[in-house]
């Protein structure tokens, strides 16, 4: 289904699923999900299902959809959009991520999220000179590392395991998925930070010691979310997600 | 969620085509990340609100950016005032190492306080020059401009279906949520952290499937409409670059450019002691 070009499609997804997948982004963004410690905000779902929407609907058709709805939030409701213009690319950036896994192109999954956490080291070893905290750009990334080698080791199995029917091994595939979205996002934020407003190093220890743990917890609850999505959405017989590429025999 | 509303006006700006305005927009960013003297950001923070008061934003609108956008302002200028590294001690003291966070700390300097006071200010610019566009600009006239700009119409559709369908969803998920507690459903305000987690299933899942089954009936109506038969498309509103949209643009990428060129070879923008 990926490669057959149609009038009213995007990578053969339909523009009106993409058009309710980016109001879904919108909408997510303002639920609040659970409270960040000492920052007086919230997580929003949008967590949840900014990376579900890489799963249904692929890493070009979710990508866009994601990013149609970010720029959305960030035009309707700017209040929160602190990077201005260009925030809607750090959830465009976890779409990315998942849909390629669940699209069987782990390998240029690999790339994106490798190079979100080279940028990391590139942007930190300039912008942080000189700071006496700059040592923690070495392990701050570790749960970045983490998601990157467990995807380096499964990663190719994803799709699979996500189109199975088991929701054992859908549960592992959609939490891999999410975490590497979530954490390639996370980077992709971090950078923006530290160029644009000369992010400290010393505000970084801190982060240190609860962004593992938010991220840890969003990738949870896409998962709790997700495999009970997926499997309605085969009974319902919506036809996105990664098993809308199977033969109609194996469905 | 409180939106952003679109204010009709007559003022120079509202009257622009919206591909200038969305050049300006960028233009606006572009600047504010070149500079980092709080002089320079000072001057792009008074245009972007000289531009907010042309165009008669009532007061309240900027009052909810600011309550917004303060706190992080004030985190984003003590995190440089704490950590920026300096030469100029304005202030000394000794935070032990032990300490968590701030341990190792030793002095205020005065090129932290210049660089926080930058930093809250590029936050202020950064943030402040997007609703001056949406907020002069119909959401209409915005999508036929990007069209114009060479976005696909596809794309196009998608923004404003997703637009028309906010306040649908809206409506979905607060019928979602009180049905949930009809039944007596507590867990994501009372359970456990992961009860919690495993509480916006129930929640989310018949949003995001009803969602989808939306989306079916809508490709269904859209194909009996045979949507994108016609490559070339007509528009109810059409937008044209006039003499003043052409001055303003010409005036605003000169501009840009020289602030770049002078910053390039000169310096200008950049705080140095």
């Amino acid at each position: 289904m990926a490669h057959r070009r149609a009038r009213g499609r995007i990578d053969n997804v339909h523009v009106a699923y993409i058009a309710v997948a980016a109001a879904m982004v919108t909408l997510a963004a303002y639920i609040p999900m659970f409270p960040v410690i000492g920052a007086g905000t919230t997580i929003s779902a949008g967590m949840i299902v900014v990376p579900l929407v890489g799963i249904l609907l692929g890493p070009t058709a979710g990508t866009l959809a994601t990013a149609i709805g970010a720029f959305l939030g960030q035009i309707v409701a700017p209040y929160g959009a602190i990077f201005g213009l260009i925030t809607f690319v750090c959830p465009t950036t976890c779409t990315l991520v998942a849909g390629l896994l669940a699209y069987r192109k782990w390998k240029t999954a690999i790339i994106v999220q490798g190079l979100t956490i080279l940028a990391w080291y590139a942007l930190t070893s300039i912008m942080w000179r000189g700071q006496p905290a700059a040592g923690v750009r070495w392990y701050f990334p570790f749960l970045h590392w983490a998601s990157f080698i467990s995807i380096l080791i499964v990663g190719r199995k994803i799709s699979d395991w996500i189109s199975s029917g088991d929701t054992r091994k859908m549960a592992i595939a959609i939490f891999l998925t999410a975490l590497a979205g979530t954490l390639s996002e996370h980077m992709v934020g971090n950078s923006i930070y530290i160029g644009l407003y000369q992010g400290p190093a010393q505000v970084y220890v801190f982060v240190l010691s609860i962004y593992w743990i938010e991220r840890t917890f969003g990738a949870l609850a896409a998962t709790f979310v997700g495999v009970p999505l997926l499997v309605g959405l085969r009974k319902a017989r919506i036809d996105v997600g990664p098993w809308a590429l199977l033969p109609k025999s194996s469905k | 969620m409180s939106l952003v509303h679109y204010y009709p006006g007559k003022s120079l700006f509202h009257r622009l085509d919206p591909r200038v305005k969305m050049v300006w927009l960028v233009c606006m960013f572009v600047l504010a990340f070149a500079f980092n003297h709080p002089l320079h950001l000072s001057i792009l923070l008074a245009i972007v609100l000289a531009l907010w008061v042309h165009m008669r934003i009532p007061y309240s609108e900027l009052k909810l950016f600011f309550k917004a956008l303060t706190v992080v302002a004030i985190l984003t200028f003590i995190f440089q005032l704490l950590f920026y590294p300096g030469e100029h001690v304005l202030v000394s003291y000794s935070v032990p190492r032990w300490i968590p966070y701030l341990g190792g700390t030793s002095a205020i300097t005065l090129e932290g306080l210049i660089n926080g006071i930058a930093m809250a200010l590029r936050l202020f610019v950064i943030v402040l020059t997007m609703p001056a566009v949406t907020m002069s600009t119909s959401i209409e006239q915005l999508v036929i401009g990007l069209v114009k700009s060479g976005m696909p119409y596809e794309v196009a559709f998608s923004f404003t279906t997703a637009l028309n369908l906010l306040p649908v969803l809206q409506g979905d998920a607060a019928k979602t949520i009180e049905a949930q507690k009809a039944r007596a459903f507590t867990a994501i305000e009372r359970g456990s952290l992961i009860q919690r987690l495993k509480a916006f299933a129930p929640l989310i899942v018949p949003l995001m499937v009803g969602a989808l089954k939306k989306g079916r009936q809508l490709e269904i109506a859209m194909e009996s409409r045979a949507f994108g038969a016609y490559k070339r498309r007509t528009y109810l509103i059409e937008i044209k670059m006039r003499k003043l949209d052409w001055l303003f643009l010409a005036t605003m990428l000169g501009g840009t450019i020289l602030c770049l060129a002078l910053r390039i070879t000169m310096g200008f923008g950049v705080f140095r002691l």
